[in-house]
C-alpha cells in the first residue's frame, strides 16, 4: 500500500496537463461539457452562469441567472441546453447554440435543489422542497408529486429513461414518467441524502446521515436491501462505472469502492484509495471505463483506476478545495473547479 | 464542538408573541459590522429586515446511530452547506426557531453531521419568554419547558407588563427548571449584544465556569426556619399539603448568626442526600441532625419532637410550611396549654422541583478528588438510561492527581470532554456539575458523584 503523505509529495506539475484556465471569483458549484464536448458551462453558487470553447477558453457567454444563488447546473446528453435552478425556486433552460434563456418555469416557493436529465435526453426532472416534478426536453410539465416526507434530496433515472427515483427522509420512492403517482416505495426509517442508480438497474444505492450506504435491489420484491456501514462521515459522493462494476463512495479522506458485477458485495472487502491528506470533496468515474478523478479539500486531485487499485496514477494541485469536477463526455479532458473560482480544463491521464 | 474558525450560530427560541422578531431586528439593525444570515421557521409578527433571511420547514430526522433519542434538522443541515458555498462569507448565523419547536434537534445537528461540525459551531441556545404570557404554557407546554430547560440564555421580555413581584415569583421558577441559565430581564428586547452573541456556551475550549448562583439558589429545601428551642417537648400540625409527605431535617446551631445559618445549610444539603426516617402521625421524628420523612396521610396529623438540649435550630423543609398550614407547638404539660411557636427568622429558597413540573436541575458542588475511571463509569451509566430524560449537563471536575481541570458537556446522549487548563495555584479544585432534565432523581444524581469521590487513605508514621 503507498504511504499517502508520499503521495502527496511527489505530485505531477499540473503544467504538463493543463490546457487552459480562468480565474471566477466565485465557488464553482457546477461544471458540464455539452454533449459535444465542445464548450464548458460553468456556474457558481451566487448565480453566474458562464460558457466557454472547451478547446480554446474563448468566452461565449456569461449572465446572472440566479441573483439570489444558484443550486444546480446539468447539461443535456443529447443538446446544447442546459437547464439551471437556483434559491429564486425557478428553473431555467438554456440553449447554448444560441446563447438565450429558452423557458423559465416558476417551481415553487423553495428552493430547487435537484435537477437530473434523463439519459436519453429526452425528459429532466427537479427537486423543489417536498416536490418533485418532471417536464419533456422543451420544459413541459407532465407531472408532479408533491408529498414527500422530506425535502428531495436526489434523483437518478434508470438506464433506459422510462422511470427515475427520488430519496428523501424514510426512503425512494420509484416513479414512471407517465403515471403521477410513485409506482413503489422502497422503504427505510433515515435520512437519504445521497442517490444512485445502476446502469444496469439492479441497485439503488443511498447515502445515508448515519454515515452508511443502504442498498435497495430491484426488482424490489425480488431481493433483500443491505447497508454498508464502518464510514468515517456522511457518504456524499455515489458513482457507478459504466458497466456497473464499481461502485464509488466516499469515506472523509478515502475512496471505498465496491465490486459488485451482479451480485452483492456483502462479504468482500472494498477497495480502499487511501492517497488523499484531507477530505475528499468530489470523485466521479469517466463516462466508459473504470479510471476515476478525485478532488480535496487541500486542492489536490488524483487519478486512479479502480481496476488496478490502490496505485495513484496521477495527483495534481489547485490552490483550493475542489469544488467540483466533470470529465468530457469522450473522457478525454477533466474540467475542475474550485471554492474560490480557479477553472483549469486539463487533459485526461486515461 | 471547538473549531477556531468556524461560524459562530446562536439558536434564539420562545414562543410566537415572545419578541423574538423584535431582537431579530435589534440585532440586525445594530452596528456592529458582522455579515449575520438569519434562518427562520416562522414567518409572522414583524418582518426581519435583512437581505439574508432564509425560511425553512422544520424537518427532524431520527438518527439510526444508537442514540434514542438523537435526531437531527435536515433542513438546517442543507441550508448550512449552501451556505458555505456563499461569495460573500458570513460572520454570523441566526436559526431563530417555531414557537413551538424544541430545541434539541438544532443543538444535536451541530454535534453530529460532521460537515456542519468542521464550519460551524454552536455558540448558546437563547430562549426569549414572554414575563407576562408565559404563565399560559409554563405548566403544560412541554415545548415551552423544553426552551426553558436548554438554554444558556434567558430573556425576560416585556417587564414593564408586570410587577417586580410577578417578575421575582417567575424567575424562581424558571431557576428551578434550568438553575444554569443566565436571566437576563428586558423590555422591547433591548439587551446588549455582547450577552447574547460570542458567548461560547458550547465550546469547551472557551473559559468554563458554571453560574456560580445555581449552586446559592438549588437547594432540595423550600425554607428554613431559625428557632430556639428548649429540651422539651414539642409538636407540629399539619393538614394535608401538596404531596403525601414532607422532608424535615433539623440543623443544631451555635447561636443564630449568619455564618451559623450558612454552615447549617450546608449540612442540611448533605442531610437532604441522604438515607430518611419515615415517621407517621403521632410519632416522634429525630430532631438530632437527620432527615425524617413526614407521611401526610390524613387530613390532620401531629408529629412531635424533642430538642436534646436548649439550643437554635435551624429546621429545613422540603416545601413551604404554609403549603401544609404547618404550625409548630410547645406540648401542653399539666400547667400549660399549647403554645405556638414562631422562628426567630425565615429563610425561603428557590422551589428545587415544582410539584406539576417534570423539567429540573440539579446541581452538584463537592471540593473532593474524583477517580476518573468511575466518573467515565458514571457518565456512560447517565447517558445510556438517562440520556433521554437529561437535556443539558455540564460540569468541572476534579481529577485526583490531575493538575488539569476537567471540563464536560452533553446534550442528551452526545457527550464532549476534555482536560481544560491547569487549576490555578489560588484556586479552590471544586468539582461543579449541573444537570438539566425532566424526572431528575436528585438523590440518585448525588450518590452516583459520591461514587467517584476518591477515599483518601490514612497513613499512619
Amino acid at each position: 500500500m503507498s504511504n499517502p503523505i508520499e503521495i502527496s509529495k511527489t505530485m505531477e506539475s499540473l503544467n504538463e496537463y493543463e490546457l487552459w484556465r480562468v480565474q471566477l471569483d466565485d465557488y464553482i458549484i457546477g461544471l458540464n461539457f455539452t454533449y459535444d464536448n465542445e464548450i464548458l458551462v460553468v456556474a457558481t453558487s451566487s448565480g453566474l452562469l458562464a460558457c466557454y470553447l472547451a478547446k480554446t477558453s474563448t468566452k461565449l457567454f456569461e449572465v446572472n441567472a440566479h441573483p439570489k444563488g444558484l443550486m444546480c447546473l446539468q447539461a443535456s446528453p443529447i443538446e446544447t441546453k442546459i437547464i439551471t435552478t437556483g434559491q429564486d425556486g425557478l428553473i431555467k433552460l438554456w440553449d447554448l447554440t444560441s446563447n438565450t434563456l429558452l423557458k423559465t418555469i416558476n417551481a415553487s416557493h423553495a428552493w430547487v435543489e435537484q435537477a437530473a436529465w434523463s439519459p436519453d435526453g429526452n425528459y429532466f426532472a427537479i427537486g423543489s422542497g417536498k416536490s418533485v416534478t418532471w417536464f419533456d426536453k422543451d420544459g413541459m410539465e407532465i407531472n408532479k408529486f408533491e408529498t414527500h416526507e422530506s425535502a428531495v434530496s436526489g434523483i437518478a433515472w434508470k438506464s433506459n429513461s422510462s422511470a427515475f427515483a427520488t430519496s428523501c427522509y424514510g426512503g425512494v420512492r420509484l416513479f414512471e414518467i407517465n403515471k403521477q403517482e410513485p409506482v413503489e416505495f422502497l422503504e427505510w426509517k433515515n435520512s437519504m441524502h445521497s442517490l444512485s442508480w445502476s446502469p444496469d438497474d439492479m441497485w439503488i444505492g443511498c447515502g445515508t446521515q448515519d454515515s452508511r450506504v443502504h442498498f435497495f435491489p430491484l426488482p424490489y420484491s425480488y431481493g433483500t436491501d443491505f447497508e454498508m456501514n464502518g464510514y468515517k462521515g456522511k457518504v456524499k459522493l455515489l458513482d457507478w462505472t459504466n458497466d456497473a462494476k464499481f461502485f464509488l463512495t466516499n469515506c472523509w479522506d478515502e475512496l471505498v469502492i465496491w465490486q459488485f458485477e451482479g451480485k452483492s458485495p456483502q462479504g468482500q472487502e472494498a477497495l480502499i484509495l487511501n492517497g488523499h491528506l484531507a477530505k475528499i470533496t468530489q470523485a466521479k468515474f469517466q463516462n466508459k471505463g473504470s479510471f476515476l478523478a478525485s478532488g480535496d479539500e487541500l486542492g489536490f486531485v488524483h487519478f486512479y483506476d479502480a481496476e488496478i487499485g490502490n496505485n495513484l496514477i496521477l495527483g495534481v494541485k489547485l490552490k483550493n478545495t475542489i469544488s467540483n469536477l466533470c470529465w468530457s463526455n469522450n473522457d478525454k479532458y477533466m474540467a475542475l473547479g474550485t471554492s474560490q473560482g480557479e477553472l483549469v480544463i486539463m487533459e485526461s491521464p486515461a | 464542538m471547538e473549531n477556531k474558525n468556524a461560524i459562530p450560530v446562536t439558536v434564539l427560541t420562545g414562543f410566537l408573541g415572545s419578541g423574538k422578531t423584535t431582537l431579530l431586528n435589534k440585532i440586525l439593525s445594530e452596528n456592529h459590522g458582522k455579515k449575520i444570515a438569519v434562518i427562520e421557521n416562522e414567518f409572522g409578527e414583524v418582518g426581519v429586515d435583512n437581505e439574508l433571511v432564509i425560511g425553512a420547514d422544520e424537518e427532524i430526522f431520527e438518527m439510526n446511530n444508537g442514540c434514542i433519542c438523537c435526531t437531527v434538522r435536515g433542513d438546517l443541515i442543507r441550508i448550512l452547506d449552501q451556505l458555505m458555498k456563499r461569495k460573500d462569507k458570513l460572520d454570523y448565523i441566526i436559526v431563530e426557531t417555531t414557537g413551538m419547536a424544541n430545541p434539541a434537534p438544532v443543538a444535536q445537528t451541530f454535534w453530529v453531521d460532521d460537515d456542519i461540525r468542521a464550519t460551524y459551531s454552536l455558540d448558546a441556545i437563547v430562549t426569549i419568554v414572554d414575563a407576562k404570557h408565559v404563565w399560559q404554557h409554563i405548566d403544560d407546554s412541554s415545548e415551552c419547558k423544553e426552551q426553558i430547560a436548554f438554554a444558556d440564555v434567558i430573556l425576560l421580555n416585556k417587564t414593564d407588563l408586570v410587577s417586580e413581584e410577578e417578575l421575582i415569583t417567575l424567575e424562581k421558577r424558571i431557576k428551578s427548571m434550568n438553575a444554569q441559565a443566565k436571566i437576563h430581564r428586558t423590555k422591547d428586547a433591548a439587551i446588549d449584544l455582547n450577552n447574547i452573541l460570542d458567548i461560547k456556551a458550547f465550546d469547551l475550549d472557551a473559559k468554563a465556569e458554571l453560574n456560580p448562583e445555581f449552586l446559592i439558589e438549588e437547594v432540595p429545601f423550600e425554607w428554613c426556619g431559625i428557632f430556639d428551642f428548649e429540651s422539651t417537648e414539642y409538636q407540629i400540625n399539619m393538614t394535608e399539603g401538596p404531596d403525601s409527605s414532607l422532608d424535615i431535617a433539623f440543623v443544631k446551631l451555635d447561636n443564630d448568626s449568619e455564618y451559623q445559618i450558612t454552615k447549617a445549610k450546608k449540612s442540611a444539603i448533605k442531610l437532604f442526600s441522604e438515607e430518611y426516617k419515615e415517621v407517621k402521625n403521632g410519632k416522634f421524628l429525630n430532631s438530632n441532625h437527620t432527615r425524617n420523612c413526614l407521611l401526610i396521610e390524613e387530613a390532620q396529623q401531629t408529629f412531635y419532637f424533642k430538642p436534646n438540649k436548649k439550643s437554635f435550630y435551624a429546621v429545613f423543609t422540603q416545601h413551604g410550611p404554609d403549603e401544609f398550614n404547618m404550625q409548630f407547638l410547645k406540648s401542653a404539660t399539666n400547667t400549660q396549654e399549647e403554645k405556638e411557636i414562631k422562628p426567630i427568622n425565615e429563610i425561603e429558597y428557590a422551589h428545587s422541583h415544582e410539584h406539576d413540573d417534570t423539567v429540573t436541575s440539579v446541581g452538584i458542588e463537592d471540593d473532593s478528588e474524583l477517580n476518573i475511571q468511575k466518573v467515565n463509569e458514571w457518565i456512560s451509566y447517565l447517558l445510556q438510561f438517562k440520556g433521554t430524560d437529561i437535556y443539558r449537563m455540564k460540569g468541572i471536575l476534579n481529577i485526583n492527581g490531575n493538575d488539569d481541570r476537567f471540563v464536560f458537556q452533553g446534550v442528551h446522549m452526545l457527550f464532549d470532554a476534555k482536560a481544560d487548563r491547569q487549576w490555578k495555584p489560588e484556586e479552590k479544585r471544586r468539582n461543579q456539575l449541573i444537570f438539566i432534565g425532566k424526572n431528575l432523581n436528585r438523590e440518585e444524581l448525588v450518590n452516583g458523584f459520591k461514587k467517584c469521590i476518591v477515599k483518601k487513605q490514612l497513613n499512619f508514621a
